[in-house]
């Protein structure tokens, strides 16, 4: 017992590496936010890509939407079937060599924000998907009757109310996604748990990874106190069932 | 030691693993004292950080531990009686703790003797010198230029790596080699393999990684140069629980008759292909 405490909850070992710790901690709440808008924006552009129809009877003009369509399922279907590791170790092996000019000399831990956002993208299109597919059709009828465009229809009408349904599963994804960047160690990211497993390295020591564990719970712990609030908040205002609960 | 502060997650800890561990705990008590506290009579379990060629590794779609290590291992063994000898496979990060904790009898895994991880485990006597290497990709070895062919000291090392960027495994001697750079920017990566990919992948400008390793790489992956040997060199010694003294009293005996039968000799030519330096085999 004396042991175990010693191994894992000695401040002394922990001291020296706080601000490498601090640092890691940063690190990884700088890439969470920063795949996440990515992965936003990813998400949303394969949602509206999914939802491509067209009522025209011309085939030719069908066959648009429809591509548009297969593209965005294949990217879905890819991205959500292969471990984000594997995405971000690929990447990492394989950039420099792509050819292509920005993305040959990209650092590590770009290559794991591009990895990270490339395969939340296909997770968040799915949940967005579901936020589009909720909105009642009229009101689509409505707006275009108004006068706006399919875009319009889509930028101004369906996709905010979209967004808002869907809050709670996008924020549970936040919260994955930020645990998920712990993965980038593989390509020797120093954030939260490489710093910790570094400073274990020296000391044999493991209070290192309790603290790392900490900071995690300081990112995450409010995010889930905000989440429910905001599940609270929207039921009071629109009554149940006008948002997902993850 | 100040542990007032995470008391609370002390205890919830210690309530977890004392669940956990009820089972387990019995086989100390049972084991009688000629069996040198095995986990299990007459068996010894080595925990390993493979692969890392050719001290420990394994053959494609084999699962069978061969190298140095594994030989100079099994030799020993034998040499003590014990009939049965288990790799097991462990992050090299974490093998000093987990070999102090006893999850294994001992390890293997081209360990260099440091004072620092004398603090946390036993070491049997030296069975290898090794030396630190500077690698780097086979196109730039021309500009390697004052690196290039020869030993160096650390300090020159210091002076010609300056700035870059370096390829190091966790928890190794290199690892610390490349901290000591100024201004070198260390990626750390949990297999040595990895490391080797990313020096071919350009992202990283050197590895410095033990000599005998990184050379034997340079075979497999023409792409990769290893220009210079970093002196003094190092010792190789196998791990132990410091609890378990009468273990590694037996090993280190059994160990200088491998190396006086001549067995250590023939091992050593197996793998490295030439005569063992005569420090060595003492």
């Amino acid at each position: 017992m004396e042991r175990l405490i010693d191994l894992f909850f000695s401040w002394d070992a922990l001291e020296p590496y706080l601000p490498s710790l601090v640092r890691g901690f940063w690190l990884t709440v700088q890439i969470t936010f920063i795949s996440f808008f990515f992965a936003m924006i990813g998400g949303i552009f394969l949602a509206v890509l999914r939802q491509q129809r067209s009522a025209s009877p011309e085939p030719i003009v069908r066959a648009a939407p429809a591509f548009a369509r297969f593209i965005a399922v294949v990217y879905i279907d890819l991205m959500r079937g292969l471990p984000a590791l594997l995405v971000v170790l690929i990447l990492y092996l394989s950039l420099p060599f792509s050819g292509i000019p920005l993305l040959e000399d990209v650092g590590n831990v770009t290559v794991g924000i591009i990895g990270l956002s490339l395969v939340y993208a296909a997770y968040l299109a799915e949940i967005l998907r579901a936020g589009i597919e909720s909105v009642e059709r009229g009101q689509v009828e409505a707006a275009r009757s108004l006068g706006m465009t399919s875009g319009e229809t889509m930028r101004k009408v369906v996709l905010p109310q979209a967004i808002r349904r869907v809050m709670p599963p996008l924020m549970n994804e936040f919260i994955i996604l930020s645990k998920d960047t712990s993965l980038l160690t593989v390509i020797s990211v120093t954030e939260l748990v490489g710093a910790a497993r570094d400073a274990q390295s020296q000391t044999f020591n493991s209070t290192s990874l309790i603290a790392a564990g900490v900071g995690y719970l300081i990112f995450t712990i409010p995010l889930t106190r905000l989440l429910d609030h905001y599940i609270e908040r929207e039921r009071r205002q629109h009554g149940a069932g006008t948002v997902v609960i993850p | 030691m100040r542990t007032r502060f995470f008391a609370p997650l002390a205890l919830l800890a210690a309530l977890a693993l004392f669940a956990a561990g009820c089972g387990g705990s019995s086989s100390d008590t049972t084991t009688p004292a000629n069996d040198l506290g095995l986990k299990t009579a007459g068996e010894l379990l080595v925990g390993s950080d493979i692969p890392y060629a050719p001290f420990e590794f394994t053959d494609p779609g084999s699962t069978d531990a061969k190298g140095f290590d594994v030989d100079l291992v099994n030799a020993v063994a034998k040499e003590m009686g014990i009939t049965k000898v288990t790799f097991q496979k462990e992050s090299f990060d974490t093998i000093f703790t987990n070999t102090a904790a006893g999850r294994f009898d001992m390890a293997a895994s081209s360990i260099t003797i440091t004072d620092e991880r004398k603090k946390t485990v036993a070491f049997s006597d030296p069975y290898f010198e090794a030396n630190q290497s500077v690698m780097v990709r086979t196109a730039d070895a021309a500009a390697a230029g004052a690196l290039s062919g020869q030993t160096i000291t650390p300090q020159m090392a210091q002076v010609a790596l300056k700035g870059r960027t370096i390829g190091v495994q966790r928890g190794t001697t290199g690892a610390d080699l490349g901290k000591s750079i100024p201004d070198a920017k260390v990626q750390q990566f949990q297999k040595i393999d990895d490391a080797f990919n990313a020096l071919i992948a350009r992202r990283v400008d050197v590895v410095l990684n033990d000599y005998a390793i990184s050379a034997y790489a340079t075979v497999a992956k023409p792409d990769l140069k290893v220009v210079a040997k970093v002196s003094p060199s190092e010792s190789y010694g196998f791990a132990f629980p410091t609890t378990n003294t009468a273990l590694v009293t037996a090993f280190n005996a059994a160990l200088t008759k491998v190396k006086a039968s001549g067995e250590y000799a023939e091992i050593y030519k197996k793998w490295f292909n030439e005569e063992p330096p005569a420090s060595a085999t003492k």
